[in-house]
């Protein structure tokens, strides 16, 4: 009796666990997965570029890592890129089109590029999109999204509309506005095998002045509705960010020269002639998605902007011309440092750089 | 609107690729996007300018002899100093050599 009486709990607790794995496997699978969301940085954790002052129909990457952003705007207009605090977001910070000023109705467009091995699974899948919108103008916005794909594998320069500019929601001045999308068609594989993007347009019906709208927990998502936002580690997000863009200045520093940022140098210049130094390789944080586009920046506003300074006969001098990039691959560059050197002897460099390699 | 090349307002060749509007190091790489605009740049018939001017190779041509002659007449400054020393004379190729250093500096 007894051990009928334990078979039986013992088959009801078998039942009970495959129950319960059940439902962790239906409900939790793509969280434990992870990468539920294809954006990245949808919850604008990472900023490293700082404020980007924006014009009309020229794409720049803009504070929120990962983000391009321009204005399509007719006559006199401003507008900033800035990662914004907010309240109601799930990380503290939304992208930040703030100070916008134009004399006539205008859109602000929002857009990430996907790269090809992110999205190339998603053939025969549909997919959703959510965020969030708040905006002060005093009336309302439209919100619209687009999407595109490259005709070239994660070349963004020809691309081809998947859908244009579908009117999703109407977003109401000073409340925080929850959009989301699904597209109507599952994506074929021509629609991904190339890479992806997703635009997210704001558009007023009149002419603005020193207004702001805020975009945040922006998530892309297989499947016909819209779940919570995916939370990601701030170091998750910034290496996978650092993937394409990355900077030698502190997280805070907004990339310029005389930046004063840790400007105490940093040995292993080497001279191998009387006019050229050679230094140990500048490491990426992460391997970059390829040969990035290196800027270099004076650290010391003693300095001339975009040259490296050297410690020599105990003082600082600039590079007598602008520090260029000897080598560089997806993981490490060499700068070119000119200066007037003692061959063979080494000195303390200090200066910056930036390493870009978005899409 | 990608691609465009109006951004591009100076462009000199460099030893990996080119070094654009003074402080971008772009690689000769073709998916790099500001590569992309490089080339699209020389398509439209513009020509990188060399990595140096002129007056740079020229001015860099000359701190290279400045500096290694300086160099010779530091390492040959002994002779001078033997000799106010202990008279014993300096070597007329040395002499000659320094000669030749000291009228090279500019």
């Amino acid at each position: 009796m007894t051990k009928a009486r334990d078979l039986a709990d013992y088959t009801g607790l078998q039942a009970d666990l495959a129950g319960l794995q059940t439902n962790i496997t239906a409900g939790d699978t793509a969280a434990r997965a992870g990468r539920k969301n294809l954006f990245i940085n949808g919850g604008c954790q990472v900023g490293q570029r700082g404020n980007v002052a924006l014009s009309n129909s020229v794409v720049k990457y803009g504070a929120c890592d990962r983000w391009g952003m321009y204005p399509n705007v007719s006559g006199t207009h401003s507008a900033t890129s800035s990662q914004a605090t907010v309240t109601w977001s799930e990380s503290g910070n939304a992208i930040g089109w703030t100070a916008v000023t134009t004399v006539q109705a205008g859109l602000m467009l929002t857009r990430q590029f996907i790269e090809s091995s992110n999205v190339r699974h998603l053939t025969g899948k549909k997919l959703t999109c959510s965020f969030k919108v708040f905006h002060d103008v005093g009336a309302d916005v439209s919100v619209n999204v687009s999407t595109l794909k490259p005709n070239s594998k994660d070349n963004f320069a020809n691309t081809t509309d998947i859908t244009s500019n579908t009117m999703i929601a109407t977003a109401a001045s000073g409340v925080v506005t929850e959009v989301s999308y699904t597209w109507p068609n599952a994506l074929t594989a021509a629609d991904c095998v190339n890479g992806f993007c997703v635009t997210i347009q704001l558009g007023t019906s009149t002419s603005v002045t020193n207004k702001n709208f805020y975009v945040a927990d922006l998530q892309l998502e297989e499947g016909s509705v819209a779940t919570d936002f995916e939370h990601r580690s701030y170091g998750e997000e910034l290496a996978l960010c650092q993937r394409y863009f990355c900077k030698s200045f502190n997280l805070g520093t907004t990339p310029a020269n005389d930046t004063n940022d840790d400007h105490n140098g940093w040995g292993g210049l080497t001279a191998y002639s009387v006019d050229t130094t050679r230094s140990p390789p500048f490491f990426f944080p992460n391997r970059m998605r390829i040969v990035p586009t290196i800027i270099c920046y004076n650290a010391n506003s003693n300095d001339v902007d975009g040259r490296w300074g050297y410690y020599k006969n105990s003082a600082w001098v600039t590079a007598s011309s602008t520090t260029t990039v000897s080598k560089a691959t997806d993981t490490y560059f060499y700068p070119n440092v000119i200066g007037s050197f003692v061959a063979h002897d080494s000195y303390l460099g200090r200066g910056h750089y930036t390493a870009d390699a978005e899409l | 609107m990608e691609n465009q090349t109006a951004w591009i307002t100076s462009c000199k060749s460099q030893e990996s690729g080119w070094l654009v509007n003074g402080t971008m190091s772009v690689p000769n790489s073709r998916p790099n996007r500001h590569c992309a605009d490089v080339l699209a740049w020389i398509a439209e018939g513009n020509t990188p300018a060399p990595e140096y001017t002129d007056a740079e190779i020229a001015a860099n041509t000359q701190a290279e002899l400045n500096a290694t002659s300086q160099a010779y007449l530091d390492s040959t400054d002994w002779y001078i100093t033997r000799h106010a020393e202990t008279a014993v004379a300096v070597p007329e190729e040395i002499t000659t050599a320094r000669a030749s250093a000291r009228a090279a500096i500019v």
